[in-house]
Order: structure tokens, then sequence, then C-alpha cells
């Protein structure tokens, strides 16, 4: 359970960053338009997630996963590498609000992008808390697959 | 069947052993396991870690050659072919340091592996030491730089130290490779209201045809390629520059004109430090999304 954390590792995930380990840790995020993917392994007790800015990588920049397709794709890649088969995956999807007035739909494109992505590998969406428009904090243990959620007021 | 006492116990006996030979067995692979598994972990671990690890390993002895080389070049004054000797060792460590600098950084961000280390720095300060540490390449090709500030004294601005000298460093060494010799490259910087830093540099060089301004950013695009090319690089170090600024939140315009030179416009934002971050509260709106969700599937 969330709440008293004795000596658990703590991360901050910063935006366009992912992380995944097989040792418990408790990973922070603040998502606005951002979406996160929390992959969690239930027969292993392991979780990875990710957190991408914008839906699709044009080839512009570093192929980072800043980008939808590129974050989904790596975070799930980073699950196999660390002994993750398509059936112990379950995944959790959080964001996607549209804060921002001018631009178009970035957070609604983004949930997209973690739907078309988790589809394709029929990894099902067992919680979420998507669209709207506030920004949300999550906290997510990578042990339990517990996220604990909080809508927020800063935008991002 | 009928065993005598003594056959019994015998028997008994035996399979008391085999048992025993078979629980020492399992022991015995329980431990392997264990042994393999710890391995295994290790493994893991390594294997997060190559990044930063590799990155030691090659700085480390690098740095080395290059203070060594600065080293020499300052004794062996008198034996002006050493001299020459030493200094092309230390020019050409600083260009890989410079290009190792960019792969690294670019491995980083597409690991999804990079994060802010937001301290306050002296701008003015930083770019006048990066200009000094890139003299000896001026003075090749007879270059001048001018910093241009309109920053109140000792001003600092919150940022990301490393990053933005890696911003520099790039934008400063494309103004170099390009530009004519006996030219002027001129840098400005100013802090406006809203805490934006903005960042010219400009330089006198070939330019940049405007069709191409639009790819000049996408990866291992260099206008001139192939094996002709007059220009080195792979052309990661501008998409490099590209992508922390996005990360950091700001952006880079060009602005070209053929043989009259080009003009790179870098906007940075001051950055949050780590603890101002978290000001996010508002309580009575807390959600749990369980993993009871997770185990009945």
């Amino acid at each position: 359970m969330i709440g008293i954390t004795e000596n658990i590792s703590k991360h901050f995930l910063y935006p366009s960053n992912l992380f995944a380990s097989k040792e418990r840790h408790y990973v922070t995020t603040i998502l606005g338009s951002c979406v996160a993917i929390c992959l969690y392994n239930k027969k292993y007790k392991f979780g990875g997630i990710n957190h991408y800015m914008l839906p699709l990588w044009n080839g512009e920049g570093l192929a980072s996963p800043r980008y939808g397709n590129i974050a989904n794709e790596k975070l799930y890649e980073k699950m196999k590498s660390l002994g993750s088969l398509n059936d112990h995956l379950v995944a959790k999807v959080f964001g996607g609000a549209n804060q921002i007035k001018s631009t178009i739909n970035i957070g609604q494109r983004n949930i997209q992008v973690a739907y078309d992505l988790l589809e394709e590998f029929k990894i099902p969406i067992v919680a979420q808390s998507v669209g709207g428009t506030i920004g949300r904090k999550i906290i997510y243990d990578t042990y339990s697959g517990t996220v604990k959620m909080k809508f927020v007021k800063k935008e991002e | 069947m009928n065993f005598t006492d003594e056959e019994l116990l015998q028997e008994l006996v035996k399979r008391f052993e085999n048992s025993n030979l078979l629980i020492a067995e399992q022991k015995n692979l329980m431990s392997q396991l264990e042994k393999m598994n710890e391995k295994l972990l290790g493994s893991e671990k390594v294997q997060s870690m190559f990044l930063s690890n590799i990155r030691n390993e090659i700085n480390n002895p690098l740095t080395s050659i290059m203070g060594l080389a600065n080293e020499l070049m300052g004794h062996l004054k008198e034996d002006q072919g050493f001299q020459k000797k030493a200094e092309l060792i230390y020019n050409e460590g600083f260009l890989l340091e410079f290009q190792l600098a960019n792969i690294f950084i670019a491995a980083e961000m597409e690991a999804g592996e990079t994060t802010p280390h937001i301290v306050q720095v002296n701008i003015e300060n930083l770019i006048s030491n990066t200009i000094n540490s890139y003299q000896h390449l001026l003075d090749k090709k007879k270059l001048r730089v001018k910093l241009e500030s309109t920053l109140p004294k000792n001003e600092k601005f919150k940022t990301d130290a490393e990053k933005f000298k890696t911003i520099l460093c790039n934008l400063l060494m494309n103004a170099i490779e390009f530009s004519p010799s006996e030219s002027n490259i001129d840098i400005k910087i100013s802090i406006n209201a809203e805490r934006i830093l903005e960042l010219n540099i400009i330089d006198k060089g070939i330019g940049i045809p405007e069709e191409s301004i639009e790819v000049i950013f996408d990866r291992f695009v260099q206008l001139d390629s192939g094996s002709t090319k007059l220009y080195m690089g792979h052309g990661i170090g501008l998409t490099v520059v590209k992508s922390i600024l996005e990360f950091l939140e700001g952006g880079i315009e060009l602005s070209s004109k053929i043989n009259q030179g080009s003009t790179f416009t870098v906007h940075l934002p001051e950055s949050h430090t780590s603890d101002e971050m978290d000001e996010f509260a508002q309580d009575g709106n807390e959600f749990m999304f369980f993993d009871e969700d997770m185990e009945d599937l």
C-alpha cells in the first residue's frame, strides 16, 4: 500500500523519459496533456512506466520517448527484456487532459496512441483515468501495480 | 512377502539414505539456481548502468590524454616540431570529446534516461569560458568572437548547465566550421521579462538554402554529404541541440541567406529547481487504482 514509505526507492519520472525495474519503486510523475502507460507484470510483480508528450515522432530531432509511438514501443521492449511475456502484462493508462486551448487535441491523440499499442500487443487495460481538462499526479508502486492518483491544478 | 525385522530395517536405512541423497542434490541445485539468479540480477544492473559505465570508461582516459597533451604543449616550446604534434593530439582529442558528448547525450535521450540537473548558472561566464576553450579552433581560422550581453552583472539563470553548454558548443562549433577565415562570429544574449533567455549565434558563413532549413535538425543530415563533403561531422549536433531544447521546453530557429551567413536563435525559459516542481496538491481528490483489478484477470 502506498502511503508509508520505509525503504522503498523513489523515482521521479520526467517527461520524455521511461522507467522500468525489477526492484520495487514508487514512481511519481505529473501529467497534463501527456500520457503515461503503467505496464505491470502480474506474474513476477514488477513494472515499468513511460511519460510521453506528443503522439508521433516525425523524424525531427532524436527518436526519443518524447513521442508516444516510440515511448510505448520502448517501454514494451524493456518490460520484455526484463522477462515479461505478453500474457503477464496488464496496463493502466493516465493523462491526456486538454489543458492548452490552442493545441489541437494533443491529449486525445496521445491517449489514442496508447490504446493502439496496447491493442496491437493484446495487453488489457485494467484501469485508466484519461481526458478531461485537469492535470494528474500519479504514484505508481511497481511491486503491487497500484497507482495512486490526484487531480492537480498546476499545468504542465 | 515376508521380511525379517533385520531386512526391514536395512530397507528403511536404504530408503533414508536415498532420500537424503535426493535432498542433498536438491540443495545443491537450489544453490546453483540462487547463484544464477544473483548473476542475472547483476547483469540486469550492468545493462541499465551500461551507458553511464561506458561514459566513464571513455571520458576518463580521454581527459588524461588531453591533460597530458596540454602539459606537453607547454613544455615543448623549444622544440617546434614536437610542440606541433602535442598540439595535434590535443586538438584531435578535443574534437573527439565534443563528438562523444553528443553521442552520449543522444543515447541517453533516446533511452529515455535524461534527468535535468537544474542549478543557478552565470550564463555570461559560462559562455565566455566556452569561447575560451574553443580559442585554438578560432585561432586556426583567424575568427573573432564578439559576445554582446544585456544581462546585469552576475545575473544567475536557473537551467541545466551541462545541457546548456552542449547547446552552446554545438552552435559555436557549427559557426566555426561554416565561417570563412578572418570573419566574425557574434553571440548575443538577453533575458526578457518572462525570464526567457534568448541566445543568438550569428556567422558570416556559407548559409543554408531556404528549402533545407526544415531538414537541418533531422537526424544525421548534413546538407553537403557524401565522400566529397567539405565539412566534418555527421549532422548529429543540431539534432541534439533541438532535442535538448525540447526537453528544457525551449526552442530554436534559424534564419539564413546563401553566402551571407546564418543566425541561430535559441529561446530557453528558466527552469524550476526540483523542489519547486512539486507544488501540486489540491486535497480531497485521491484515487487509488488498486492491484485487485489486476489480480482479477
